[in-house]
């Protein structure tokens, strides 16, 4: 059981889900202003909202971090987001720049990152690759952060 | 060997070994939490502490975890400690970081389930910080 969570509750973790899933954004959005040192007024101004909406934005459930708000906060960053559905415990979201969607060779590092959290002796990950079916079952992380 | 010392009677583990922080309550609190507080607001806390007991509070969305909720009993008393409060939607739960048995612990000394997101209630968070510099002196007094 979860931390707090009381017997019979089975919604809890879907609520937990929820608000693991908000508290990821929620972080996400921060660094990135912080990394931008970009002000909550002057990201307000760039959304046209108020600060005080933005405030709401970072903090409580997160009920108005609608998918659309997320994009256009990414943008005002100059940045895209990047979603991944991993594995339960092992997800996080990040904010990526704009730039990086442009293509590129895999390098070396990552073909032997994937290759171990795959548990394989090696793979060409420009080799037209695809995913084993098997995920690993430790819940490690299939993103590089 | 001697057993690690269990917290003051009144307070139990909640997490022990499994991150960088553990996690002591206070009993009351712990029942308060169970009889008040809805599923939404547990389940808000249960993922804001889970992350502090993994990582600590920079692993906390800022606006969900407030460092300085005021010094107790005051910022001029010679042991005097830093409230802080984990604050998931609509619920604050306060308590403060000390060492224990070697390891960095949160102890929560009280929780506010009202369903006042903006402001705290004064007298529960004055409660929560008087109860925490009282904990802070039995600590000391057994260090």
């Amino acid at each position: 059981m979860a931390l707090f969570q009381l017997p019979g509750e089975e919604d809890f973790e879907v609520l937990l889900a929820e608000n693991a899933f908000v508290s990821d954004v929620q972080l996400a959005i921060e660094s990135a202003l912080a990394e931008a040192h970009m002000t909550q007024a002057s990201l307000a101004r760039h959304l046209g909202i108020s600060e005080a909406r933005v405030s709401q934005m970072l903090s409580g459930n997160g009920k108005n971090l609608q998918a659309r708000t997320i994009a256009r906060v990414a943008h005002a960053l100059g940045l895209r987001v990047l979603i991944d559905l991993v594995a339960e415990d092992s997800g996080w979201i990040t904010f990526e720049t704009d730039d990086s969607a442009e293509a590129h060779p895999f390098s070396d590092d990552f073909s032997e990152w994937i290759a171990g959290a795959y548990q394989l002796d090696s793979i060409d990950v420009n080799d037209n690759w695809s995913a084993p079916e098997a995920v690993p079952a430790d819940g490690e992380r299939l993103v590089a952060a | 060997m001697r057993a690690a010392p269990r917290p003051p009677d009144g307070y139990e583990y909640l997490s022990r070994g499994r991150g960088t922080h553990d996690i002591v309550i206070r009993t009351k609190a712990s029942k308060e939490l169970e009889k008040k507080a809805t599923i939404e607001q547990r389940a808000g806390l249960s993922d804001l502490v889970t992350r502090y007991i993994k990582d600590g509070p920079a692993a906390l969305p800022p606006k969900k975890f407030n460092g300085n909720e005021g010094w107790f009993p005051s910022d001029k008393a010679p042991r005097k400690v830093r409230l802080e409060a984990f604050k998931p939607w609509q619920l604050r739960a306060y308590g403060f970081c000390r060492e224990f048995n070697g390891r960095p612990t949160f102890f929560v000394t009280g929780i506010d389930p009202s369903k006042k997101q903006n402001r705290a209630d004064q007298e529960i968070l004055r409660a929560a910080g008087k109860e925490a510099a009282s904990l802070n002196e039995i600590l000391e007094a057994c260090t």
